[in-house]
């Protein structure tokens, strides 16, 4: 069995992210190392590796939002990276900050994936301004 | 990598604006962008050079004695070219350094630029340029 394009890596990823019970299996895409880069994002930024500090994140982050999904808007790649620059909405369950609960948020963010032998290695992600749903695309 | 010669050449591109923005020489940078470049970040966007010569002008040149940029990532396909930066800056009026990141979209024609979408967090860059606080007694 030959290993799936970095490209189609990163697309799975997507799909089981918008799933709420698959989201955990987007660990199962990535290395037992791979690094995980998060810029500043309703908190300090955070660099953590490996799966579980990942499903950890994720379980914090279903904590605080619901109805999450990415939609891919543009995805380039060469070799083993893979840029993705996508749309993001979600609705918060808890008061985040200039946000109170309930808000239906929505981001414009960039992600930078590597991926290596068929598994993530590298996942390095750069928010963009949250704003409302309601306000439109930033 | 196995780029294309014109996925190359909007690589190179990309990293000779790079190289010009820390020389500071605006010139050379116009020199690589479209008439009509679109450039947008968040809410603000920018229609052709023109905008672009007076939001620096106004925005960006004066407030920076110094600034450079340093590519972390970048990726090219077709016209498209993307890449991870951060800048490191000098704020000309006190002399603070100040950094921030972003990633930048760019749909390139004939080697120059025609679209760019920057992704960054401006909240934590006007943060950055508050004047520091005076010490309490």
């Amino acid at each position: 069995m030959t290993n799936p394009s970095p490209k189609a890596v990163v697309e799975r990823f997507w799909e089981m992210y918008n799933g709420r019970e698959t989201v955990f299996q987007t660990a199962d895409l990535c290395a037992e190392d791979c690094e995980h880069h998060q810029a500043a994002l309703f908190g300090p930024p955070a660099h953590y590796v490996g799966r579980k500090p990942q499903i950890e994140r994720i379980r914090m982050v279903a904590a605080a939002i619901s109805d999450w999904q990415v939609t891919p808007l543009q995805i380039v790649a060469e070799g083993e990276d893979v840029a993705c620059r996508y749309a993001w909405t979600a609705t918060s369950r808890v008061p985040l900050p200039g946000f109170p609960a309930g808000s239906h948020l929505r981001m414009d963010a960039s992600c930078f994936f590597t991926v290596r032998g068929g598994a993530i290695v590298r996942i390095h992600d750069t928010p963009g301004v949250i704003g409302l749903q309601e306000e439109g695309p930033p | 990598m196995t780029y294309r010669p014109t996925e190359r050449a909007n690589i190179d591109a990309v990293r000779r604006m790079i190289a010009l923005e820390g020389e500071r020489d605006w010139e050379g940078v116009y020199d690589l962008v479209t008439e009509d470049c679109v450039t947008s970040m968040g809410e603000l966007v920018l229609h052709g050079k023109a905008e672009m010569r007076a939001y620096d002008a106004k925005y960006f040149i004066p407030v920076f004695s110094r600034s450079a940029r340093t590519i972390f990532d970048i990726a090219a396909d077709g016209d498209a070219v993307v890449f991870r930066w951060r800048a490191d800056a000098t704020l000309a009026a006190d002399g603070r350094a100040v950094s921030w990141e972003g990633v930048s979209w760019c749909r390139m024609e004939r080697g120059r630029f025609a679209e760019g979408r920057i992704y960054t967090d401006s909240a934590a860059i006007q943060r950055q340029m508050r004047p520091p606080k005076e010490p309490t007694p």
